[in-house]
């Protein structure tokens, strides 16, 4: 099998820190090897991109996004509302992935549509663990089936 | 009447008698140093003072003058002849005193001027178209008769000097009471018109006042007489009943007892027309107010003064009595009172003594060519005026009736005294 | 003039003025009560003199009666009653206050003469009586006598016919006894001619019979009889006069005076009833009078009430509510309620004064208010600042902390797995994130540093202090290839020198590391200033900064770009040493076109405040 057909699933990560970026990046693929993630640092270029895919008849819809809070130029709650606002793209699962842990980022993350919120952990171990639950829920979620269905539609 | 007078007039006549046989006078004072002194008796109207004044000068005798009221002045002459010489009064109280006894005939040919006096008193009548008046007419009483009665046969005495007369009427008011035409609308009805209701007043004395309300009441029809000159006792009651109907309605202001007292009554206003003698409406219009004295379509209501003689009267006092008798009728005397509105029995000797406008106003009934004084010496008579009625004669061809003491006079009294109170 | 009254006396004088009023109705009432009780006064006197009138006309009428009765009967008692009555009338007269009046006067007048008249009747009645009743029967009787005495000495002699004839005459005599009898009775005048006609032929026989016996001795009798005759005629007559001149008196004279007393007395009445009836209109129109002006007074009164209630109510109670109006408002809290304007020193105005520094107290409570508000805004904002402070350290910091560890996990993973090198190689960036996170903690603590800095403050020219800084960054501007120039003088501020300073450090170090034109970097430091404040720019001429990043900037941390260096601190301590100047930082910008940063000290004059 080629590395092309290995690919079932793609992650997007919306992160502006590249260590967390290349950390979380590791243990996706360390735990997944059929996952690529797809890393954009910027919020803005996030957006345009995810655009694309909704023009693009030839790009297909990332599996899960992960989303970091505070971004540079647009936030992290604007990106948030603005995949969750389009008809296509509210689909896909969001999962907010942030150092934060103030209620109020909680509360307007989950009132704008996240699926879920998730800190970074600080344990060395708890970073592979928590990549693995999250690609482990959303695998039994069976959302490919949605995602093929939306990738068939394009 | 002191009586100590009259004796010492007595003696002093009886002196006199004895002294000269017939006296004239002028020859009464020259004879004697006392002069004879002759009472009279009578009204206001004749016993004047100016008149006796002028009397007392003329003659040279000395005249005592008692006035009185009618009633007073008969009284004591009809039952004191003593008491005076002369009596001056009304023919209507002629008949009393003959009945009395208290006169003297007077006999005629002692009289100067009898044959001046007219026939007015000789024979009834002043002109031959004259009305013989009802009642007392003094012709009727002139003469006396050698059985004691008067009557108008002539004879060598008389009763009574005639002297002083006139005609009486109405007067009215005529600031009240529009002016009537003499002998056309003035009329004694005019007494009982009920426009003057309240108003009216008539001279107290029933031989006068009640033949003015008897022609009144005649000439409105209410009642005929036979002969208003002796009413019968019916008639006197029907009469009567009249007048006190109008007086319980208040149509009479009341009744005058004196010449002053109707003068009063008009000058208030209290009265418009009432009975009235000539004086008063001389003194009202020398007061201002306009008195018209009526000439009545029926005729006047007459009256003659008489001079009387008393019994008493002898001697000095008889030709005294007789000398004032004559200066009566001696022209002064008539002129005087002419200018009062009276007459005298011989007006043409008087004439000389009166101006000629006077004349032409009082005896010819001429319009007063100039103002006329009276004799107090107020102008009486305002120029252009006529005397009501119009001359002596023709006032004289008028009468109605003579003030009369009716047979039934004793009973018109207590019938008077009913209508005078009846309120 | 009421309006400077206080307020106790206000009260007392409207009290006053509207007793007065009362007074003067109640002294109106009183005065027209007393006219209209004189009035009545009047009435009852009038009425009480009409009597006299009615009492006087009944006299006068009894006084004729009596008279008449008198006159007729001749009764002592009834001539007696007359004088009676007329002493009674005169007495009532006298009594009579208006006894002078002219009808009273006239009253008097005729009632004289009534009575003098009166005493002439009794005079003559009485005379009259006596030669009635006495003296012509005596005569009468006399001549009878002596005549039956001749009869009798002549009827030896007579003859027949002288018989016959004396017999005539003796009838003749009782004929004119009869007749005189009969007038005195009826008062018909026929009799006394009847009478004298008898007389007169009685008297004629007898001078007959005296011719005849002219020759013979006259028969004394004769003579006698004929004298008594004669004396009864005169008698006779006389009497007849008298009842005339009586009858005339008291029918006549008597009766129209009795007419003109009670004329006048009814003239009196009349007069009386006219008085009564004015006095009757007088009462009633004065009664009228009284009750108008009774109306009209209270009417009036009514008017002054409602006028003076309106007058005290304005000038007390509208004071009185507009002070309520305003304690109210003040109580409410209100700093703006408007006072009324009172100046009198009464209980209102004590009130007023009260209502003022109620007031003051009011502004003062409102602005301590808005002070302890501002304060609890500022601290909110201060808390809020915190916050934000400690969230955004603990994110901050919290950052490298991750990386650090979470690399560390992948170096156990990568050395478990045998791949030394590369976990070795993953050590680096242990020891970077790690040396963030001291970097961090270090500006961090420079930051709290900023504090309170007033007693460092000096007065410093802004242009020496910049151009040491410009020499001291010569090397490292050169080295960059930005230009920094001064476009003006700068002013002399009142400030902290190394605060200041470090403002300018990081405003450089961005501008170095962000503000970069291809075309040359510029950077321009100037001063501009308004009445109140004094501005200072520093200008770049780079890529400039969107609008929606112009405050974002100015926060802990934040970093538009996290490619370069740097912990995004610089620009949070340059606004929070401007806080603690009383001054404030800010940029003006627009993409492609440089930034701007203001700083804006407040003058010093007005730094002490």
């Amino acid at each position: 099998m080629s590395q092309e057909e290995k690919i079932s699933r793609t992650i997007l990560l919306i992160e502006d820190n590249e260590d967390h970026a290349e950390i979380t990046q590791f243990y996706i693929n360390e735990y997944a090897d059929d996952i690529e993630v797809i890393w954009l640092s910027d919020g803005k270029i996030a957006i345009d991109h995810i655009l694309e895919i909704n023009g693009n008849s030839k790009r297909i819809y990332p599996w899960l996004i992960l989303l970091d809070i505070n971004l540079p130029k647009y936030d992290g709650h604007e990106v948030l509302l603005r995949l969750k606002s389009n008809q296509s793209l509210k689909e896909i699962p969001v999962v907010m992935f942030t150092t934060s842990n103030s209620n109020q980022d909680i509360e307007t993350a989950l009132k704008g549509g996240a699926n879920s919120y998730i800190q970074k952990p600080i344990e060395p171990d708890e970073f592979a663990s928590t990549i693995a639950k999250i690609i482990d829920y959303w695998s039994l979620n069976q959302h490919e089936i949605i995602v093929n269905n939306l990738n068939h539609h394009a | 009447m002191d009586t100590e007078r009259r004796k010492w007039l007595k003696n002093t006549g009886k002196i006199a008698l004895g002294a000269s046989a017939t006296l004239a006078f002028p020859n009464i004072v020259k004879a004697y140093n006392s002069k004879p002194t002759i009472k009279v008796v009578g009204t206001h109207v004749t016993l004047q003072e100016q008149l006796r004044k002028k009397a007392e000068q003329d003659l040279g005798i000395n005249i005592e003058f008692y006035p009185g009221g009618s009633a007073e002045v008969l009284l004591k002459a009809s039952t004191d002849p003593g008491s005076f010489d002369l009596y001056e009064q009304w023919s209507n109280s002629m008949n009393i005193l003959w009945q009395a006894n208290a006169i003297q005939p007077i006999a005629i040919s002692k009289l100067k001027y009898w044959e001046e006096i007219n026939d007015l008193t000789k024979k009834g009548r002043i002109s031959a178209n004259a009305k013989l008046g009802l009642g007392d007419a003094p012709y009727k009483l002139l003469y006396t008769q050698k059985d004691g009665t008067l009557s108008s046969t002539p004879s060598e005495h008389i009763s009574f000097l005639p002297y002083v007369h006139n005609t009486d009427s109405y007067g009215y008011n005529s600031a009240v009471i529009p002016q009537g035409i003499p002998y056309e609308t003035e009329s004694w009805g005019w007494l009982l018109d009920e426009k003057y209701s309240g108003k009216v007043a008539l001279v107290n004395a029933p031989t006068i006042g009640l033949f003015d309300a008897a022609l009144a009441v005649q000439t409105r029809g209410l009642m005929d007489f036979k002969d208003m000159g002796n009413m019968s006792r019916q008639e006197v009651d029907e009469l009567f009943r009249i007048l006190l109907d109008y007086k319980k309605r208040g149509h009479f202001r009341g009744v005058w007892t004196s010449v002053p007292n109707s003068v009063e009554l008009m000058k208030s206003g209290e009265v418009v027309i009432q009975s009235m003698f000539s004086p008063a409406v001389s003194a009202l219009k020398g007061q201002g107010v306009p008195c018209i004295y009526a000439a009545p379509k029926e005729g006047y209501r007459a009256w003659h003064g008489v001079m009387c003689l008393s019994r008493e009267s002898m001697g000095e006092r008889q030709e005294a009595a007789y000398a004032y008798m004559n200066w009566w009728l001696s022209g002064w005397p008539g002129a005087f009172i002419a200018r009062q509105g009276y007459y005298i029995s011989n007006p043409q000797r008087s004439r000389q003594f009166m101006s000629k406008p006077e004349w032409d106003y009082w005896y010819d009934g001429k319009p007063a060519s100039e103002a006329l004084k009276g004799t107090d010496g107020n102008v009486s008579v305002l120029p252009g005026e006529i005397r009501t009625g119009g001359s002596y004669i023709k006032r004289f061809e008028n009468v109605a009736i003579w003030n009369t003491v009716m047979d039934s006079y004793e009973y018109t009294l207590s019938k008077w005294n009913e209508f005078v109170l009846t309120i | 003039m009421f309006k400077k009254l206080k307020l106790k006396n206000r009260i007392y004088t409207g009290f006053i003025v509207v007793g007065l009023i009362s007074l003067g109705m109640a002294v109106i009432s009183v005065v027209a009560f007393y006219y209209a009780n004189n009035n009545f006064g009047y009435l009852v006197q009038f009425s009480n003199k009409s009597h006299l009138a009615v009492a006087i006309l009944r006299d006068v009428s009894e006084i004729q009666r009596q008279a008449l009765i008198y006159t007729h009967e001749g009764h002592q008692s009834a001539a007696n009653r007359v004088h009676e009555i007329h002493q009674r009338i005169s007495a009532q007269i006298k009594q009579e206050s208006q006894q002078d009046s002219k009808y009273f006067q006239d009253i008097v007048k005729h009632l004289d003469t009534y009575v003098k008249t009166f005493k002439q009747v009794q005079q003559q009645r009485t005379r009259q009586a006596a030669l009635v009743h006495s003296e012509i029967r005596i005569l009468a009787s006399e001549a009878e006598n002596h005549f039956l005495k001749h009869i009798v000495q002549a009827s030896s002699t007579a003859d027949i016919e002288t018989q016959l004839n004396n017999q005539r005459i003796l009838n003749s005599l009782l004929q004119i006894e009869k007749y005189a009898m009969r007038y005195f009775d009826t008062l018909d005048s026929k009799d006394v001619i009847f009478a004298k006609n008898a007389l007169s032929q009685v008297q004629k026989s007898l001078q007959t019979i005296q011719k005849q016996d002219a020759a013979k001795p006259v028969s004394e009798h004769i003579l006698q009889t004929i004298q008594f005759i004669n004396n009864y005629e005169q008698v006779f007559l006389e009497a007849v006069q008298r009842t005339r001149g009586y009858l005339f008196l008291i029918n006549v004279v008597m009766s129209a005076e009795a007419y003109e007393i009670i004329y006048r007395s009814q003239r009196i009445d009349r007069q009386l009833e006219q008085e009564m009836n004015k006095i009757q209109q007088r009462t009633l129109s004065l009664m009228q009078q009284v009750i108008i002006v009774i109306i009209s007074s209270s009417i009036i009164f009514l008017i002054l009430i409602t006028v003076f209630s309106i007058l005290i109510s304005r000038s007390i109670t509208i004071p009185i509510e507009k002070l309520t109006a305003t304690f109210i408002a003040l109580a409410k809290g209100s700093r703006l309620a408007k006072i009324p304007d009172y100046k009198i020193q009464d209980e209102i105005g004590a009130l007023t004064e009260a209502a003022v520094v109620f007031k003051g107290k009011n502004k003062q409570t409102e602005e301590l208010l808005a002070q302890s508000t501002q304060l609890t805004n500022d601290l909110e904002r201060s808390n809020d600042e915190l916050e934000q402070f400690v969230y955004t350290v603990s994110h901050d910091l919290k950052s490298p902390l991750v990386t650090s560890m979470g690399f560390i996990g992948i170096i156990q993973k990568l050395a478990a797995a045998g791949k030394m090198q590369d976990a070795i190689d993953k050590l680096d960036r242990v020891v970077s994130s790690n040396r963030r996170m001291g970097q961090l903690i270090n500006d961090l603590l420079e930051l709290s540093r900023v504090g309170r800095i007033e007693t460092d403050k000096t007065t410093i020219d802004l242009n020496k202090l910049l151009e040491s800084f410009y020499q001291n960054h010569l090397n490292q501007l050169t080295h960059t290839g930005f230009t920094l120039s001064f476009d003006s003088t700068l002013p002399t501020l009142y400030v902290n020198e190394s605060r200041i300073l470090q403002i300018f450090e990081n405003l450089l170090v961005n501008a170095l590391k962000y503000a970069i034109n291809p075309n040359g970097s510029v950077i321009n430091i100037g001063a501009s200033e308004t009445e109140e404040h004094q501005l200072i720019y520093f200008k770049d001429n780079g890529p400039g900064i969107a609008k929606e990043y112009h405050k974002k900037i100015f926060g802990l941390f934040y970093r538009l770009n996290n490619d370069k260096e740097g912990t995004g601190i610089g620009l949070a301590v340059a606004a929070k040493v401007m806080k603690f100047h009383n001054g404030s930082i800010w940029v003006e910008s627009e993409p492609n076109n440089g930034a701007t940063f203001w700083l804006k000290f407040p003058k010093i004059n007005k730094e002490t405040d």
